[in-house]
Formats: structure tokens, sequence, C-alpha cells
């Protein structure tokens, strides 16, 4: 993996010209079936297995679990072939200050080396908590978390409605957007930086050298399960070698070898996550488990997701988290289904650090009961939640979902309690974006941009309304009808015997 | 809504205030519905990654969404990810067993991954063939063993694995970096301690020839990195199988102050721990008790049975029952009545405690409610005679066992005393009681046992006195004897028969109060015994007079009492049932005392 910088905003066209098989290397931009239709990929790697060269891809505009080796077969050198950039003198100097427009944003492709510096983009997290604020908030450090501002609004109680910090101007917020977008100001510039933001706190990486890795494990076989993993994890680096790493179900350890993993299975005695069990009804439990207190468990746990979640870092310990893991029973016992992590104390006011329905579990509704349980227990807090982020593609799916049906649930009930009678203007439920969020432990930021995102939140008369728009009660609706069909599946509050878990500074503290 | 860009037509909206209730309504009821610029979904932050928010598929279901969200029906979009798919090759019921049983409760658990794994080290295909060798008796190198030791277990190679790679990891924890030696066997049998069983010891150095071979720089079972020392290098920063590391010690200012606090909790902590393990070690000690226990118990039910089957071999009929009570072993005799009545103080002592600790506590139990009783009436009649007491200050009771004795009499008097003429004037018995207690059965002295239950230290202390039970032994009413009946030898009272049997009527003179006279006459008492005093009537001079039976002055009064008490208002808030529960719960207790005293005499 030659260095490359391609991360870097560049106005440099590529080289194009014509390939052949032997002049292909790294960072060559080819064309390449997928799937019946030619996309343009770039090669991370190469290998020759059995004399004949294999490539690893990486499709443009594709998520990078699609990334996979392909034989030369399938690299089409008819067409002609993007040649890598050459290295700039010292890219660290360089700034992004060019304004990204919509081709820039196009052709920025994400660094693909272990050696590229690009700056890495805005932290969502921040923008988005920097937009909900007025200018001058911008400096301070103890503004910095939405749900601190969104506590101290109301601390206030009665203040007089205008410019205190609970009015948004939503144009303004859009704008803040897409500057957001193309000045990436207030992330941390350097690797030093962002290292020191992961060890005071937060699990998710913006860094690209954390994340752009070419796949090491072939496949993994977890209970009775095989898959490929999507995502390089820094298991040991010996099981690159091995065709498939044997995982027990149950502690999570891994094996290179299928002896091994008879012999440790019938050694290994434990057959649920090793903690306390929080929740429990017919289909799932939750187990919550300390990472300073089952280390060698959590690390398990982590790097087995990290299989899966592009942006997790394993760079520093797990003991500033607790792990909430979601199983279901059977004879065997309790078989892990999905987890989430979240800080023992989150200066950002995250509630969900990282969050995974494992894959053979995936597209069974899972990743809501995960999402909803994270709330239920913010609620218990009496804290407003959010996942940290960058979230991945699917966590934002899921999230989107989940917030969608609450908040249509939640308008539906107001309307109801109102006694459905909201033919005149005066008699039509009223709600505030806090009151909304309050109730569902949800920050107002959530609350607001999902709203817009369902186009629910509308300006008429002057006056802003939230609007029940027929799309999304009927797709409500629909829900509810393949409810009855499939059954229900959600967390029933009354089932979780939970207590936040209060740690001492002592505990806090992230040594050993 | 978005109005920057359309600034020109449209004004500036008002800022949304997050606090102010917003009108809910269905869109139809929207006014303005036609309005254009509603029909384009802002541009929300999404929250994810700026290059990978572009991504095909992502966009895809986005775009869908939004179109959703305005009304258009589009078919449901998903992001393609590599499947899942069902191992082949796997028994997967016998790489796990079902073994799970689920607890009624939920789960607490603490034990961590390397308390539940056992050895750390698992055999590989090379160690498998190692051992078949080892145990076909050839070394590693192909030699015949010359040790005498028979099969070497899978388990106990993997422990002695597991201890060669523990302890040169600890021992060597930098033999990655600097090359060290591989440790030598002598160096590795320091590090024995009691948790390498005996077997594996036993086949340490066959073993650890083999390990030599295999031994590399890296432990044999792969493991993550994980950064040994905390420096601050950058060497490893850019190694990304590298992880885990260690967050920074946070410094804390070390003062004087500080450190003498530290040194405080650490004693503390020390202390608690002590009396944590001193707890533990007794519950162990307790346990272990109770195990022996229920070995014992085992034995003997096991002895017990072995003798029903001899007897049912040998056709040995016992009484009815008899086998079920050889099997099973029998309650325990409840424990007599009286000593259970001399611990009541101390219960009842704690109850008021009790019931504010749980006001709304309304189950009593019925032992505690006659308990009550009792003690409600011990303590009447124990204020009754403080009361008599004070009626008779300054006045001398001459009668017959006074109620409240002279206070010369009782204290250091002598027990026995002599002949007093003065004092031989005719005693007047109690007017509530019989002085002729009627003859015939055992019975007829229940109203006096009734009593005497309801003054259970005297019972207690006749029993303790060894004394026969006629015999009250309290000094006070030894004076009031009257002696010509009586040996004066103390010591002669332990052999002292009474002449119980004297079948002979009796007649006696008594002065009650006011000067009355009664002659009383004493009808044939065929069996019984002496329930308190003997008197002799003085107006006979014969030495083996009639005798009379007069109970205990105690006994007397308190059975006045316990006639008062049923005078008492119903209801009274220390015990309502007071009354009720007294008579009640006579009858069967002379006839225990009959039995003790029976015993006695």
């Amino acid at each position: 993996m030659a260095p490359k910088n391609d991360g870097e905003v560049d106005d440099r066209v590529p080289e194009r010209s014509m390939a052949t098989l032997a002049t292909l290397r790294i960072g060559c931009k080819a064309m390449v079936e997928k799937d019946g239709e030619k996309r343009k990929a770039e090669i991370l790697s190469m290998k020759t297995v059995k004399g004949r060269p294999k490539f690893y891809v990486h499709y443009e505009e594709f998520n990078k679990r699609l990334d996979e080796w392909i034989p030369d077969s399938r690299v089409d050198l008819s067409q002609m072939v993007e040649w890598p950039l050459p290295e700039k003198p010292d890219p660290k100097k360089q700034k992004t200050s060019q304004p990204k427009n919509q081709s820039a944003n196009k052709s920025q492709k994400r660094a693909r080396s272990q050696t590229a510096t690009r700056e890495p983009s805005e932290t969502p997290g921040d923008s988005s908590s920097k937009s909900s604020r007025r200018p001058s908030a911008h400096g301070g450090k103890e503004n910095r978390d939405p749900a601190v501002a969104v506590v101290a609004a109301e601390d206030i109680g009665g203040t007089p409605q205008g410019e205190d910090e609970s009015t948004v101007d939503l144009a303004e917020m859009q704008t803040d957007a897409a500057v957001a977008k193309a000045l990436p100001d207030s992330a941390p510039q350097t690797r030093e930086e962002e290292i020191e933001k992961l060890r005071v706190g937060g699990s998710m990486t913006q860094n690209q050298t954390e994340i752009s890795r070419v796949r090491n494990l072939e496949r993994i076989q977890m209970g009775d399960s095989e898959m490929e993993p999507w995502y390089f994890s820094p298991y040991p680096a010996e099981f690159s070698d091995c065709d498939i790493v044997f995982i027990c179900e149950f502690c999570l350890l891994y094996f290179g070898s299928d002896t091994q993993f008879k012999r440790h299975r019938q050694k290994c005695t434990l057959l649920h996550p090793p903690g306390n069990e929080i929740y429990r009804d017919d289909n799932v439990s939750f187990f919550e488990i300390d990472g300073r207190r089952q280390r060698t468990w959590c690390r398990n746990l982590c790097l087995l997701s990290k299989l899966f979640l592009d942006h997790k870092t394993l760079y520093y310990d797990v003991d500033p988290f607790l792990f909430y893991c979601m199983t279901e029973r059977t004879a065997q016992g309790h078989h892990l289904v999905g987890y989430f992590s979240k800080e023992k104390e989150s200066a950002e006011g995250y509630n969900v650090a990282c969050i995974l329905t494992l894959p053979q579990y995936q597209r069974k509704g899972y990743g809501k009961l995960l999402i909803q349980f994270s709330y239920e227990l913010s609620k218990i807090e009496g804290k407003l939640g959010s996942p940290e982020k960058p979230l991945s593609d699917l966590g934002l799916l899921g999230y989107r979902a989940y917030w969608q049906e609450v908040i249509v649930d939640a308008l539906l009930g107001r309307e109801n309690d109102n006694g459905g009678n909201s033919s005149s203007g005066n008699g039509s439920p009223m709600l505030s974006i806090e009151d909304l969020g309050q109730s569902l432990a949800m920050t107002t930021t959530d609350v607001l941009h999902t709203l817009q995102n369902l186009n629910m939140l509308r300006y008429t008369n002057k006056n802003h309304v939230i609007v029940l728009t027929d799309a999304a009660v009927q797709l409500r609706e629909r829900q509810i009808e393949k409810e009855k069909v499939k059954g229900r599946r959600a967390i029933d509050p009354d089932r979780l015997i939970w207590k936040p878990p209060v740690f001492s500074a002592a505990a806090r503290t992230w040594n050993w | 809504m978005s109005s920057t860009r359309g600034a020109a037509r449209q004004v500036r909206q008002r800022k949304l205030n997050t606090k102010q209730p917003l009108c809910i309504i269905r869109e139809s009821e929207l006014e303005d519905a036609a309005d254009e610029t509603e029909r384009n979904i802002p541009a929300v932050e999404t929250g994810v990654e700026k290059g990978e928010e572009v991504e095909f598929h992502l966009q895809a279901v986005i775009s869908a969404a939004n179109a959703a969200a305005l009304g258009a029906k589009t078919k449901q979009n998903y992001i393609p990810t590599p499947e899942a798919t069902k191992a082949e090759g796997v028994d997967y019921n016998k790489l796990y067993p079902k073994v799970f049983a689920q607890p009624a409760t939920y789960i607490r658990f603490s034990s961590t991954v390397e308390d539940s794994i056992g050895n750390a080290y698992c055999m590989n295909d090379d160690d498998v063939d190692f051992l078949s060798k080892l145990n076909d008796g050839k070394d590693v190198d192909g030699q015949d063993r010359k040790d005498k030791l028979s099969q070497c277990s899978e388990d106990t190679f993997e422990e002695v694995m597991s201890f060669f790679e523990e302890t040169s990891a600890r021992i060597q924890p930098f033999a990655t970096v600097d090359n060290a030696p591989i440790m030598s066997l002598e160096e590795m049998e320091q590090s024995i301690d009691e948790n390498v069983s005996a077997d594996a010891q036993r086949w340490m150095k066959p073993i650890y020839r083999y390990w030599v071979l295999r031994k590399g720089s890296r432990p044999m079972m792969p493991s993550i990195k994980v950064r040994l020392l905390d420096t601050s290098s950058d060497a490893d920063d850019a190694d990304p199988y590298v992880c885990f590391r260690r967050r920074e010690v946070r410094q804390t200012r070390k003062t004087r102050g500080r450190d003498a606090q530290v040194v405080e909790k650490l004693k503390k902590l020390r202390l608690e721990l002590e009396s944590g393990r001193q707890l533990l070690q007794l519950i162990v000690q307790r346990e272990q008790l109770n195990k022996e226990n229920l070995e014992i118990s085992r034995k003997v039910f096991e002895e017990r049975r072995k003798l029903k089957e001899v007897k049912i071999t040998k056709n040995i009929v016992g009484e009815k029952g008899d086998d079920e009570d050889l099997l099973v072993n029998q309650k325990p005799v409840s424990k007599p009545k009286g000593r259970q009545e001399a611990q009541r103080p101390q219960t009842l002592r704690l109850r008021p405690g009790a019931e504010r600790s749980a006001p709304d506590n309304d189950l009593d139990l019925l032992t505690d409610r006659f308990a009550e009783a009792e003690e409600y009436v011990t303590k009447t009649i124990e204020n009754r005679k403080e009361q008599h007491k004070k009626w008779n200050h300054h006045w001398k009771d001459n009668t017959w066992l006074p109620i409240t004795p002279p206070p010369e009499d009782g204290i250091g008097g002598p027990k026995w005393k002599p002949f007093p003429p003065e004092d031989l004037g005719y005693p007047t018995p109690p007017a509530s009681i019989k002085s002729e207690p009627s003859p015939g059965k055992d019975n007829d002295n229940d109203v006096e046992m009734q009593d005497q239950d309801q003054a259970p230290v005297d019972t207690v202390e006749v029993i303790k006195a060894d004394v026969p039970m006629r015999l009250s032994p309290e000094p006070e009413w030894l004076t009031s004897f009257i002696p010509g009946a009586f040996p004066l030898d103390p010591m002669d009272i332990d052999t002292y028969e009474l002449p119980v049997r004297n079948p002979a009527p009796a007649c006696r003179l008594r002065y009650g109060r006011g000067g009355r006279c009664h002659l009383e006459a004493r009808k044939k008492r065929t069996r019984g015994f002496i329930q308190s005093g003997v008197i002799s009537d003085s107006d006979s001079d014969e030495d083996d007079g009639p005798e009379y039976y007069a109970p205990s002055d105690h006994i007397i009064f308190e059975y006045r009492c316990a006639l008062n008490s049923r005078a008492r208002p119903e209801g009274a808030p220390s015990a309502p049932p007071a009354p009720a529960p007294a008579p009640g719960q006579a009858p069967p207790v002379p006839a225990q005392q009959q039995v003790v005293a029976g015993g006695a005499g």
C-alpha cells in the first residue's frame, strides 16, 4: 500500500490512460465488474494466488463493507485507468481551506493507506451542537454539549421567549450545516488532537488511518453462523493467514484452529455475557457489563464488533464504557444478538457510543430494540440522549426509523388525548419540541432533525406548526398492521430492573 | 422553510422556540399547503461521516425516504451487506451442549472470562500428535521415555503448557523485544505454587522439552497486541494491531495530608476486609457443621432403615406406628411451659420496639397475646402487693400468712425461728379460700394450681431449689411455719416426709379479722400433697394432730388477684383478651404441674 494523498481536496486532474495487468498498481482506479455492471473501483491491495494476480478493490460510492478481493478477470482493461496522483511534498502543512463544491466533494476520496494524512472532516456531532447555539457560544468549552445547553435552558424556567438558548433559527441551522461541511475548522486538526479527544471519551473515530485498512480476516465462524467480516479489526496478526477464525459464542475468545476451538469449547463454562441481567422478556434479555471489571470479555466484544463497525476505534481501552448486551435464550445459553456501549460519563451527553446487531441477527428488528433500550435507560437516568457521531449508514437509518416511529406515535397519542377533535384550530393539541424530546429522552436537536426530515415542521400564518403528514401516519399504520401479524417486539420498561450505576472518582479515572 | 435561498421572495421566518408549544395539525388543516417551498425536504445534518454520506446505497435509501415523506410511493430500499450464512459441517449441539437452565430471577454474575475458561492454553493439531506420542511412551525426539509416568491427559498437558506460557510471560515480559533466552526448567520450577496440580508437576519435565521446541518469540496462543509499556513514544501509534492502550494516569497532587488520608483509607479497608473474611470463615464453619449434621442424620436414618429391615426379616412386629417412628426423627418434646414463661419477659421487652418500627403490623401472635395477658396479671398482682404494703404501713399484720410480712421477718432473720408464743395465736387464713381442701381427687387443687401457674417465678424457684414441691424455700414463708409441726433443722426439710395420707379428720380454730372465730373441719384427704405449709390447730395439744394444708401466701394472694382481675374492665389497652385466656389456659396447666410435683414428691 503505497502512500497516497487523494484525501486532499485537489484540483489536479488525475492522469488517465490505458493499463495492462502488469502495470496496474495500488491506488489505480479501474472499471471493475460488480453484480453485472461496471463500477469504478480503487485498487487497495494486490496479491498473487496460484500465479494469478488478485486485487483488493474498493468500489467508489459503495460502503467499504463491500470491498473485496477480485480475480484479474473482473478488471475491465478496455477502459482507461486513473492513475494515483503523485505525492505532494508535505501534505501535513496543507490546509483544506478551499470550499468544497459539489464536484470537489465528489472527487474527494477517502485516504486509503496507512500513511495518508488527510485532514479529517468536520465532526458532525460538533457541527450540530454548534449550530444550535448563538455564535457567541461557539468558543465556550462548557457550551460544547447540546444536552447541557438544554438542561441549562430549563433551569432558567420562565425566561422570556426570544434570544435564549432554546430558540433555533432553522434557516441558520441549515446554513451552519452547510458551512460545517465546507469548513472543518472545529474538528480535531491533527492526529494528536484526535487521540487526545479519544482519550477523554468517545469510541468513534474520524481518523482515516484508523478506518481505511484492508480487511484482515477472511471469514469468521460464530455459533452456528459463518460470515464475512466487513472491516479491519486488530485481531492477532497470525489470523490473517487463517481461512476461518472461530469465535466462541459465549466468551468471544478467538481461535485460528478448529482443534483449539473445540478444546476450548470443552472447557468454557460461560453461558451468558458475564454481567448482571437487567432486563428479561419472552424474547430477549439484556446484560450490563462494566468494561473495567470484565476487561477481557469487553475487549473480545470490541474486537468482534470492530469487524462490522468502520469508525469504531480500539485505540484506547474499554474501561470507561458500560456494555449493554442483548441476548436470545435457548437451551444452549444466552446467545449474543447485539449490544451497545455507553460511556460511564459522557461529556457530550451521548447515551450510546457504539451499537451493533451481529450480522446473523440483522434485519430482524433487533436494532430497534437496542435503540429503544438505550432510550429507556436515558429515561431512568432522567437525561436526554443521543448516539455518538459519526453514525454509520446503517446506524443512521436505524435511528431515523426509530425516531420517526416514536415521534409519530407521541404526536398521535397527543392528538388522541385531545379527544380526537381537532377540526378547529383552537382545539388542536399543543406540544413544544422540548416536551416532545423530554417524553422520549431525545435531544431537541434529534427531534428537530426528525421532524424536518419528515417535512413535519412547517411555517404557516407566521407560526411554526407540527404537521402530522398523511405519509407519516400511513406509514405508521402500515407498520402497526405488520406488527399485528408478526407480533410486536418492543422493550417493556416495567421489566427493566436497573439503577444508573454510580462510579467513584477513582473508578472513573482512566488508569488501571 | 428553507428561506435563505428564497430570501428575496419570502420574509425571514421567526425563530423557532423549542420551549413554546406548537400546534399539532393534520396535513388537511394546512391553509397554505400549496406552497411550493414546502415541497422539498431541507438538508438535514445526518451525523454520518461526510465521505460516506455520498455513498450510493445510503443516498438511494435517503432519497426514497424523502420521497415517501412527501407522499410519493416508493418501494422499500435497503443497504446491501455481506450476508451471514449457516455454518456448514458444524455440530452445533456438540460444540454448545444444551446445558443452560434459566433461573427464575435475573442473572447476577461477576466471574471473568479467565475464571470461566479453565487453562488458557488450548491444544492444536501438533500438540495432539505430540501427546499421543508421549502417551505411547516416546519422548519429543522419539526416544523411549525413561520416567515411569503412565498417561498424560489433555487437561494436564494444557495445564503444563499454560504454566510455561504464563510463567515465561510473567518473568520475561519483554522477551519479544530483547531476545531473552528461553527460561530453563529449573527457573520454571521455582514458580510452581499450590495452584499447579501434582499431575502437572510430574509431567513438567517431558513436556518442557516439547515446549522449548515450539516456543517462538510470540506467545503460542495468538493474542492481541496490548501496549506493555506506558510510554509516550509514538512507535506503535501507527501499528494497527496495537489496541486497548491505557489512558494515561491522571496525576493527583501528592501532599502529606493526602498520604495520611490514603493510609487511613487503606487501614480501614484492611479492617473491613478482615471482618468480611472472618464472617465468611464463620459461614464456612457453619455450613460445614450443617453438612456434618446432615451426614450424621443420614447415617442415623440409614441405621434405622437397616433396623427396620431386620425387623421385617425377623418378623418382629412392634407397636402400631413404631416403624414410622424409627424412620422419622421425632419432634423434640415441647419445652415445659414454666421455662417458656420465664423467658417471656424478654420477648415482651422487645415487643414495643418492634411495634414502633412496624406500626401497621397487625398480625399478633396468639402466644404473644397470652403472654401479654399473663404479664398484665402478674403486674396487677405486684401492684396490689405494693398497695397492701402501703396499707399496712406502721401496722403489724399478725394474721396467719400475712400478705405483707413484717419487714424484719424477711430481712436477715433466721430461717427457723424458735417458737414464738405470741405468734402462735390462732392464725387466720385468708377468707377467700376454702381452708379445707376438698378431698378425693387430684383436681381438688385446680384453683390453687392455676394460681401457681400465674406465679411462674415461684415455680421456677421451687424447681431450682430442688426442694420438694410443696415446700417453698422462701424465708418469709418459712418464718410463718408453725414450728411445732415441723422439724426445726433445715437439713431435715429435704428428707422430711409429710404425713400426707393421714386419714384422720381434723378441725381447727381460727381467728379471722375483727376477732371472729372460725372452727374449721378438715375432711379426709385421701390423696394429694401438701400445697404449702402445715398448720397445727392451737386447740389441739396433740403433736400429731391434724395437718392443715394452706397454700403459700403468694398463691393465696395471687389467687385473690386473679379473682379480682376478672372484674377488670374488658378491653384494657394492653391486654384486651386477658380475661379469656386465663381460664381458658388453665386446664392443661395444673395437669402439667401435677406431673412435675408428683415427680418431686
